[in-house]
């Protein structure tokens, strides 16, 4: 066991050298990447499964940054449970959109609501998008959710006065979400509402300098985000490792999500 | 080229009644009232969006995409066999007769499927996107486009078979027919195709698919134009209208073989490794808590039954009526397993990552809810209630060919 925490503090420290905090230098590389045309950007992810420890505060921070209604979800964190007593033992790893650089969800698309940007990052047009599903089924990853405009408070009784009854917790679902840097808010049948949704890496906080909300909320400095074209970029350095892998990369479909293993 | 099949006449159309027969009084009842019932379905459709569906974002198409594909098997499907028979083959005068009523019944079938498919989307009145920004590197879109264009070949038929007929007349709905052959397998093979190309569900994905659809339209459509020829003939009851239902009657029994063959190939090619992406699907067609849809329904009524009605010697076409009835009502099975288990089996491939959150529309589980089968209904009332114009009122009913009927 504590062979394993030793491994850990090593890699922790590894990704975290003199500079300080992983967060300032990727801050400081996301910045430098935005001074350059949008097509030389190549925004990637990598998770490192090691330090993942499955607390959800990125699922969490996900969900209040995009103001994500129930059955809406952009990056939950699969949990395995790995062999049988006492050889236990458990593995987290977080499912954003893996932003493939060949999306088979884009091809499918009708109306190319849904299409590959020159920084990849794989984004969505809501008014454009006319709700078919068809790049759910097509997402190998079911990495896509449907928001169907349900409300955190459908169940929650009229209560005057209260903070939980359905008139004042609901205002909380008043506020708007700026995904796409437009801004969005929830009235009946009206866009998002009837509109597939996915992760975009944040892309209305990447545009002025802020890393993705799952990136800075990670506890365990798991989550990296950057530019995979900055030689120098700690991205960069991690998916140079031998130790990272993408899912189904039998596929061939090429996700921008690399994991640490 | 082969002839032009002959000029034939109009069914002699009697003097307006006064009243409506009862079992024509019958029809129009229920019709309005499955109206009446499934707007309240278009109501909570409309005012509760997709919530009240039991769809989701693991099982995304359910009901309405099932509906929707085996109503173009049905239009597209009985056209086509139609087309084969009278224009490519001549294989009977009679079966010309039909035409008009054939074209009415796949117009409002084609409206059932258009209504569906479109209530399905979570944005319905966006349809029209499709058509200003449509991507050519979906097959969906080419589906859309190929209904449409589908769609205007069928109407242009009908009109010209509602116009006195004349040899210009006749040469029109001739190349028109030509046109609907490849422009109809297109259609189908596309719509097979939406499911062949998705690589985010195994089990749909292969060549499989697209054939699977040719061949089921071709037994839904054959099913059709056989349960309309024998019920709906207006002429005598001939030898040769006994033949010509003889003869749908046997094409019906070896397509609905070919096609039981078809499915089982099908099932244990993918059974056989037990892969369990693809294996799931089948798995749950066969044997989960719906192997009633399949065995009874599909199996039980959809083939034995019929097949047993089509091989027992006897002269009455009644039978073979019979037996295309039961196939239209129950073939619906087909499409509902085609499209609804592979969808479940991301419980399987995707275990973890569906129980990682929870919320509504989230479930890894699929039964219509109550507003779903409201709507489906209402489709399918409209549908009817089109035909009803159509065949009572616009009075468009087979054609007479005398020529054969003395034949005969």
């Amino acid at each position: 066991m504590s062979n394993v925490l030793e491994e850990l503090a090593i890699s922790v420290l590894a990704a975290a050298p003199a500079e300080g905090d992983v967060l300032i230098r990727m801050k400081a590389e996301l910045e430098r990447a935005l001074q350059k045309p949008e097509e030389q950007r190549r925004w990637v992810m990598v998770i490192d499964l090691r330090k993942c420890v499955g607390c959800h505060a990125c699922t969490v921070a996900c969900v209040a940054e995009n103001k994500l209604p129930p059955g809406v979800v952009y990056r939950q964190v699969a949990e395995e449970e790995i062999g049988t007593y006492p050889n236990v033992s458990m593995r987290f790893i977080p499912r954003p959109c893996l932003h493939c650089d060949k999306p088979p969800c884009v091809d499918v698309c009708p109306v190319s609501a849904t299409y590959k940007r020159p920084d990849g990052i794989v984004a969505m047009d809501y008014e454009r998008c006319i709700g078919c599903r068809y790049c759910m089924n097509a997402c190998p990853y079911a990495s896509r959710y449907f928001d169907f405009g349900f409300s955190n408070y459908d169940e929650t009784p009229e209560a005057e006065g209260l903070i939980v009854g359905k008139p004042q917790g609901s205002l909380s679902e008043t506020l708007p979400s700026f995904e796409y840097g437009k801004v969005w808010l929830r009235k009946r049948e009206q866009s998002p509402i009837g509109n597939v949704r996915k992760c975009h890496f944040c892309l209305h906080r990447i545009e002025v300098g802020e890393l993705p909300a799952c990136t800075v909320t990670c506890i365990g400095r798991a989550t990296y985000f950057g530019d995979a074209n900055d030689p120098e970029s700690l991205v960069a350095h991690l998916i140079s490792r031998p130790n990272v892998m993408r899912l189904r990369e039998e596929l061939g479909t090429q996700p921008r999500v690399y994991y640490l293993v | 080229m082969a002839k032009n099949p002959p000029i034939v006449a109009d069914a002699p159309r009697p003097a307006p009644a006064k009243k409506m027969s009862t079992a024509e009084r019958l029809l129009w009842l229920v019709g309005i009232v499955a109206f009446l019932i499934g707007s309240y379905g278009l109501y909570q459709r409309f005012t509760n969006g997709l919530r009240l569906t039991d769809l989701g974002s693991f099982v995304p198409w359910g009901l309405w995409v099932a509906t929707y594909e085996y109503f173009v098997w049905l239009e597209v499907g009985s056209l086509l066999v139609f087309t084969v028979l009278v224009y490519l083959v001549k294989w009977n005068s009679v079966l010309a007769g039909m035409a008009r009523t054939l074209y009415l019944t796949a117009i409002a079938i084609l409206s059932m499927a258009l209504i569906l498919i479109g209530l399905d989307l979570g944005h319905p009145f966006r349809f029209w996107h499709v058509f200003v920004w449509p991507q050519w590197g979906s097959l969906m879109t080419w589906m859309i486009w190929l209904h449409m264009v589908y769609l205007i070949v069928l109407v242009a038929k009908l009109a010209l078979e509602m116009v006195r007929e004349t040899p210009t007349t006749k040469r029109i709905t001739a190349w028109l027919s030509y046109l609907s052959l490849p422009l109809g397998i297109a259609l189908i093979v596309v719509a097979g195709s939406v499911f062949g190309v998705v690589i985010g569900r195994p089990a749909w994905q292969g060549s499989a698919l697209p054939l699977y659809f040719l061949i089921s339209a071709l037994i839904a459509g054959t099913g059709l134009l056989t349960f309309q020829f024998v019920w709906f003939w207006p002429g005598e009851r001939t030898e040769e209208y006994l033949a010509v239902a003889r003869k749908l009657g046997q094409l019906l029994i070896a397509l609905l073989i070919f096609g039981l063959i078809a499915s089982a190939l099908g099932g244990l090619v993918i059974l056989y490794p037990g892969v369990p992406a693809q294996a799931i699907a089948f798995e749950l067609t066969l044997f989960g808590p719906f192997w009633w849809v399949y065995w009874v329904i599909y199996v039980g009524f959809g083939v034995f039954v019929p097949l047993l009605l089509l091989l027992t010697r006897s002269k009455a076409a009644r039978r073979i009526g019979v037996a295309a009835g039961l196939l239209i009502l129950t073939y619906i099975a087909v499409p509902l397993n085609i499209v609804i288990p592979p969808q479940l089996s991301i419980e399987v491939v995707e275990k973890s990552l569906v129980a990682a959150y929870h919320g509504p529309g989230m479930k890894t589980f699929y039964f219509p809810t109550i507003s779903e089968w409201l709507v489906t209904v209402f489709a399918i009332a409209f549908g009817f209630l089109v035909f009803m114009v159509g065949y009572h009122i616009l009075w468009l009913r087979p054609r007479i060919n005398h020529s054969a009927q003395k034949e005969g």
